[in-house]
């Protein structure tokens, strides 16, 4: 069974264009995608491309316009959900998001972040089990008893996002979407985050949707990719065919405009603006 | 973080980012100093208070200070020093009850419109601001034109007019604390609503709430002994800084001793507080910078 089935989603905005006039604008221009359960979809694109809208759907933090989504089997509909269809759906799918600064309450220690989800979401929700839950889940992220009394203040960006991650396992969700979860992070943290996230999916069997600008990520933890441009998908297959091969000519500038040696900065932008005016650039990330 | 931020928050990298203790400037010291004092004199006024405040000496009225009033009597012979310090009571009392009014209904409203946003947040703004563009004076007159004079109705109509104040500023802090991506992991994660408010949304709107009723309560201040000046607020002998500063009888006599004091009491409070209100909205606003 399909873990993730999302069927024409849609998501438009009305937004006003220099003249004040009011325009739709499709941030998601009718997505189609199945995941598989156990599977890793990437989704890559540019800012603005509708990767993070996408995200804020399928998390339903936004409902969507139009379309069909599908988690676990079940129908995912607009209608604000009441407190036992949100815990399901909590224990179907989660979300780390992309800054670990903000995606921490400050105010909360790491113990209170996680024992909060564990009120929700234990079986057994006395103190004692929830206590011994906390220190497995950290446990679990490489965090130890130290960790659950700081505060996020006191921990470092690779540590938070740990945390974050934690908390999104403290649902036992069946998938997690990870927006953007290792941009912020700096490159050796970063690998150390995409090792732990793979042992997790290794353990549990947990599906991904990893949402990310960077190729180099992407076909680490991925098995298959879509590629979206302006809020539409245009280029889609497994990660390695992908970005081997990229049909679509907006995959191919994507590959090339990846840092590396004899790189030229201005030659890439330039190609950009050329293939963007195919279709007007809305110049901000959903 | 910079220099500044480290030089201001020396204590940040040890103290974890627990709840921070509250750390204020040499004047705002001074100002938390003078209203604690103040509200420790309305407290003990039975026990520091030297005479009674109503008892009355007419064959030893207008008296200057002494040894044995040390600061004179009244047109009535009544202590002075013992009508400031009873009277500390209404007059801190009353903009203490208003603000807490005001922020009891304007806290929810507030949390609901920046909560929910669209119809609701329309609806609760527009009535806010009918209401602000309303002065509180003007309310609290029309109250005791209706319900005659008396602290009860001018309190009342105060405190309904200055949920706007709290309720305004609140609703731009909640909408900024709305779009946290912690808000939005706690939905996400099946957390109950109640329980985002009270645990993620509240505490960290606080801190701007507090500033806004520590303002508040300066004006409300004001505004009470403005109304019990005009003559609608406290009624009777009971002592009162707002009534004792319309003392017209004796200023006309030549003897403005007692409204002088009282006037001095008021803008003493009214800075004190205020200054602290200023301070505390400052540091919010200094500490979302850099946080």
């Amino acid at each position: 069974m399909s873990a993730v089935v999302a069927e024409g989603l849609r998501k438009v905005y009305d937004v006003r264009d220099a003249d004040g006039r009011r325009r739709p604008f499709a941030a998601v221009a009718g997505a189609s995608f199945t995941v598989e359960r156990g599977g890793s979809l990437g989704i890559v694109g540019e800012s603005g491309s509708g990767k993070t809208t996408l995200a804020r759907m399928l998390a339903g933090l936004e409902p969507p316009s139009g379309g069909r989504l599908e988690v676990c089997g079940r129908e995912r509909t607009g209608v604000s959900p009441g407190a036992s269809e949100r815990r399901r759906r909590a224990r179907e799918l989660q979300i780390v998001f992309q800054d670990p600064y903000t995606s921490l309450n400050p105010r909360h220690t790491v113990a209170t972040c996680l024992d909060e989800v564990l009120r929700v979401h234990l079986d057994d929700p006395s103190r004692e089990r929830r206590a011994e839950r906390v220190l497995e889940l950290l446990a679990q992220v490489g965090l130890d008893e130290r960790h659950a009394r700081s505060r996020p203040r006191a921990l470092s960006g690779g540590q938070r996002q740990r945390v974050a991650i934690a908390r999104a396992l403290a649902a036992s969700p069946e998938v997690i979407v990870l927006d953007e979860a290792v941009s912020a992070l700096d490159v050796s943290i970063q690998a150390q985050i995409l090792d732990l996230l793979d042992e997790i999916r290794a353990r549990t069997k947990t599906t991904y949707l990893f949402i990310s600008h960077d190729l180099g990520v992407v076909r680490q933890v991925t098995d298959e990719l879509i590629v979206m441009r302006g809020g539409e998908i245009v280029e889609r297959g497994a990660t390695a065919a992908v970005l081997d091969a990229p049909r679509h000519p907006y995959t191919q500038l994507l590959r090339r405009s990846v840092p590396g040696p004899g790189w030229r900065p201005r030659r890439r932008s330039a190609e950009r603006a050329a293939a963007t005016n195919e279709r007007g650039d809305h110049g901000w990330d959903a | 973080m910079n220099a500044l931020a480290l030089r201001r928050r020396p204590l940040a990298a040890t103290s974890d980012g627990g709840a921070a203790p509250l750390r204020l400037g040499t004047g705002a010291k001074v100002a938390l100093a003078v209203v604690a004092l103040l509200a420790l004199v309305a407290l003990l006024a039975p026990v520091i208070a030297p005479y009674d405040p109503d008892k009355q000496d007419l064959l030893n009225i207008h008296a200057g200070p002494s040894a044995d009033h040390l600061l004179g009597t009244d047109q009535l012979g009544r202590d002075i020093l013992s009508r400031l310090i009873w009277g500390a009571r209404p007059s801190l009392a009353g903009p203490l009850v208003v603000v807490l009014a005001a922020t009891a209904v304007g806290v929810p409203l507030a949390l609901a419109a920046g909560w929910w946003g669209g119809a609701v947040d329309t609806v609760v703004g527009r009535a806010l601001d009918l209401l602000f563009a309303f002065p509180g004076i003007l309310l609290a007159v029309l109250a005791v034109a209706m319900f005659g004079s008396g602290m009860v109705p001018c309190v009342i109509a105060l405190a309904i007019a200055f949920v706007p104040l709290i309720a305004r500023v609140t609703r731009s802090a909640v909408l900024g604390v709305r779009g946290a991506p912690y808000i939005a992991a706690a939905e996400v994660v099946g957390v109950p609503t109640a329980r985002i408010w009270l645990r993620h949304l509240l505490p960290n709107v606080a801190p701007i709430v507090i500033a806004q009723a520590t303002v508040a309560f300066g004006y409300a201040l004001i505004d009470l002994a403005v109304l019990s000046f005009l003559g609608f607020g406290v009624q009777g002998t009971t002592p009162d800084w707002g009534m004792m500063v319309n003392a017209q009888q004796s200023i006309v006599q030549g003897h403005p001793d007692q409204a002088v004091w009282a006037g001095v009491l008021i803008v003493v409070a009214v800075s004190a507080v205020s200054y602290l209100g200023t301070h505390l909205t400052d540091r919010h606003h200094r500490d979302g910078r850099d946080a």
